[in-house]
């Protein structure tokens, strides 16, 4: 696409941006609500920033949390936008309610809010067992997070990178939303392959087509008045209106929605308990990853009436069926299933035990009595059951509107039971999130011996020098505190000692906060011993594991044809073979994933494919009949095509 | 029946040919083994055909000391890096000689072929002033069809 049409869209799209903004801020200053206003300018900051970084950055770890980042404002802005025309649609509905006045005094008794949160996510995961014993030398990796949506709050995870030694997506946050009974959480996967190129070709595309589009089903008058009825995406929303919203372009890792469910009140226990997921996406996508199709997790939830005071004030109490004389004076205190009654108001702040407790829960009666003929304000009456005995309080208030206050509030107790169900039957635990700390020792994902390669040429004291740089770079990690990893970008990078040891880049496998950039800058110019080795020149391809082939770093290729070849090559290829020829220092101990190594579940395409017209294709991994549900075939075909993609594997030239 | 095969001995790149004689020997290429080996193999002789301004020969080859011999789908020996038929074209001179699918050739027009980049090898089929090369090829199936008729 002509570079000039492409720069006519997005200036026409930067236009629509600012119409955006501008209806934006207009419902917002007839709502004479700047909360959400101020809420999407400081995401629609955030998502600049986002992008912006997204285009500066090279590590790939750091784009793909700024591309999270980016999915997370996103959301978000979409989501504010959609409540804020909730809102105003809300409101012409009350103006035109109370213009018609039909509608009568209605019970607009609501339940009290409470907090809900989930915690330890965990998604069990299903690797074909031949995934497991394969022992190839790269992982197919991806990154993937979870959005959390209650309403318009929007909360994401920790990014985490999935491979095939996990059995299980375990995301240690607690995320606490304040919201209603009627809530529904919506749980979305995101994944996105950690290995691919990102491309730069598409984005010009899908700007095209989004703006070829028409506006579709056009909103309310006021959306052509405020601005020009362009073509551009439009986002429909619950109210029937639809509000465009151009999207920046970007170019980088891109997020694709893998799975999803939603829990409500139903879900909420105060265990683990086990959720479907609905699973978007199958085996093509280079964003798969085999799930097992549940999700584990803890939903709880604290309603606010059982946490909080709902009521207090001075009563008088008296037991039934005692002395008619004997009032007690008391400061009442309604507060979960209970009805505290101190001795006196300071005792509450004190925590000095109540004198007695009057249980409020779903088997209480309540009603008010007939004026008491003692008394010149009515009484309120609570009966409950003691084993089998019923037990009668009878309480009376100062004056009559605070008996009706107390009523009032006695109702709107058992209302909020009645709507918060088993989450008023005890209190539920929810554990608030600690400030997070720096992880300093090595994530769950990698242990130093799977980070430590040693070349069998090496000795001891080479061994000695990774050890003091990783001790180095720990303290560099602890000083770097809690930034996000990709700020890491904008900060100086510690100078480092760069020895001649290759350090592998697993540390790019574990999302850490801090030093991505300086470790990876450690290894560019690590001089490889190796390198005048013969077998190292055709080895570019044949050994992932291997690092004396600096072709798996930094280091740019020499520009002779062999090289430009064994760089393709490696590319397509990479742990398919059992080469003989291999160089000294494959002695590696684990599998550590090399800079621009490709999927390993595809690589045995090139193997059938290449050859246009062989017949014998083998799939030596997937011949096996496997009782699992995806079907061999939709393999097949996959690696065709990204054989077909990448045909130079093993040239075959005609003469 | 006695096919028409010769037996070579190759060592390095001389040859020493003994038309018509079934010798048992070990071929260069079985190192390490010292077990008696058989290697049959079949001369085939191409005429280029004119394309235009090209000389063709109807085949294409794969493989190389350069290349990955674990993506050759005809060899047996999953190391061996020498240079196969992986297509022959129907109707081309390849196939009116008698090239099939999955042939190694071994020589061309005396070069040896086992010890070759890929480059190389198509740069000794591609001579501009030869108008003819006689490969030197050895066909898994051809092996078998001797040792059964020996039996």
């Amino acid at each position: 696409m002509p570079m000039d049409r492409y720069a006519d869209m997005e200036d026409k799209l930067r236009i629509l941006e600012d119409l955006n903004m501008m209806y934006i801020r207009q419902i917002a200053l007839s709502l004479q609500d700047s909360n959400i206003q101020k809420k999407i300018d400081h995401e629609i900051r955030m998502r600049d920033g986002a992008c912006k970084l997204l285009a500066a950055c090279s590590q790939r770890e750091q784009a793909l949390e700024a591309s999270k980042s980016l999915l997370t404002c996103n959301t978000r802005i979409m989501a504010y936008m959609s409540e804020l025309q909730r809102m105003k649609e809300a409101q012409v509905m009350q103006r035109v309610a109370l213009r018609s006045s039909d509608a009568g005094p209605t019970d607009d008794r609501l339940p009290c809010k409470g907090k809900v949160a989930i915690s330890d996510l965990r998604i069990p995961l299903m690797w074909k067992d031949t995934e497991y014993f394969k022992n190839k030398g790269e992982l197919h990796r991806c990154a993937v997070f979870c959005l959390l949506q209650v309403g318009a709050e929007i909360h994401d995870t920790d990014m985490v990178i999935v491979d095939r030694t996990l059995t299980d997506i375990c995301f240690d946050n607690t995320i606490v939303f304040e919201a209603s009974p009627g809530f529904e959480l919506r749980v979305e996967l995101y994944s996105c392959c950690s290995e691919e190129d990102y491309s730069t070709g598409n984005t010009p595309r899908k700007l095209a087509s989004k703006l070829s589009s028409s506006l579709g089903r056009s909103a309310g008058k006021k959306l052509r008045v405020a601005m020009d009825p362009g073509a551009c995406s439009p986002i429909s929303n619950g109210g029937g209106a639809t509000l465009l919203l151009p999207l920046p372009t970007v170019v980088g890792p891109k997020y694709h929605l893998l799975a999803h469910t939603t829990l409500s009140l139903s879900h909420v226990q105060d265990s683990f308990r086990t959720h479907d997921l609905s699973i978007s996406g199958n085996e093509e996508c280079s964003h798969w990853v085999p799930l097992y199709g549940s999700v584990c997790c803890r939903l709880a939830a604290q309603p606010h009436c059982m946490t909080q005071q709902m009521m207090s004030g001075c009563l008088k109490v008296k037991q039934f069926g005692g002395d008619p004389q004997s009032w007690t004076n008391v400061y009442g205190v309604l507060k979960g299933t209970n009805l505290f009654c101190y001795h006196r108001q300071e005792d509450v702040e004190a925590n000095i035990q109540p004198a007695f407790t009057i249980s409020i829960n779903k088997k209480t009666r309540i009603r008010a009595s007939e004026k008491d003929l003692h008394n010149k304000a009515q009484s309120i009456c609570i009966s409950n059951h003691y084993g089998g005995e019923e037990v009668t309080h009878t309480l009376s208030a100062d004056s009559r509107e605070d008996t009706h206050r107390w009523m009032e509030a006695f109702w709107q107790q058992f209302y909020d039971m009645s709507q918060w169900k088993q989450c008023c039957d005890d209190l539920m635990k929810i554990e608030l999130p600690s400030p997070r700390k720096p992880t300093l020792v090595t994530s769950k994902q990698g242990s130093l011996y799977h980070e430590m390669v040693i070349d069998t040429s090496d000795d001891i004291s080479t061994v000695t020098d990774i050890l003091a740089r990783r001790m180095q770079e720990l303290e560099l990690r602890s000083q770097l505190g809690t930034s996000p990893p990709w700020m890491s970008l904008f900060e100086d990078s510690p100078g480092c000692p760069r020895t001649h040891n290759r350090l592998p880049h697993s540390p790019l496998r574990c999302p850490r906060p801090g030093l991505l950039s300086s470790e990876a800058s450690l290894t560019s110019d690590s001089d490889s011993p190796c390198s005048t080795s013969p077998c190292s020149r055709h080895s570019g391809w044949a050994e992932p594991l291997s690092l004396s082939s600096h072709s798996s770093h930094f280091r740019p290729r020499t520009l002779s044809l062999d090289a430009k070849l064994s760089t393709l090559r490696g590319r397509g290829c990479g742990g398919v073979l059992q080469c003989s020829c291999q160089p000294p220092s494959s002695s590696s101990l684990a599998p550590i994933p090399a800079q621009r190594v490709p999927q390993a579940t595809l690589s045995c395409s090139n193997s059938t494919s290449s050859n246009s017209s062989s017949e014998g294709s083998h799939s030596p991994e997937l011949s096996d009949g496997t009782p699992f549900s995806h079907p061999s075939s939709a393999r097949q075909s996959l690696r065709n095509l990204r054989a077909k993609l990448d045909p130079r594997n093993w040239l075959q030239s005609q003469v | 029946m006695v096919c028409a095969v010769i037996l070579l001995l190759n060592f390095g790149y001389q040859t020493m040919e003994m038309p018509f004689c079934i010798l048992k020997g070990s071929s260069v290429h079985d190192v390490g083994d010292s077990a008696l080996h058989f290697t049959f193999y079949q001369r085939i002789e191409i005429c280029k055909l004119r394309q235009g301004e090209h000389l063709i020969l109807g085949f294409s080859i794969g493989g190389g000391i350069d290349q990955d011999p674990g993506q050759n789908p005809f060899s047996e020996d999953k190391s061996d890096k020498g240079i196969y038929v992986t297509r022959v074209t129907p109707g081309g001179p390849a196939e009116v000689a008698g090239l099939m699918m999955g042939d190694k050739v071994m020589q061309v027009n005396g070069w040896d072929m086992t010890m070759v980049t890929h480059d190389q090898a198509r740069k000794r089929l591609t001579k501009k002033n030869e108008d003819i090369v006689r490969l030197l090829v050895t066909r898994k199936s051809l092996e078998q069809a001797v040792r059964h008729s020996m039996m």
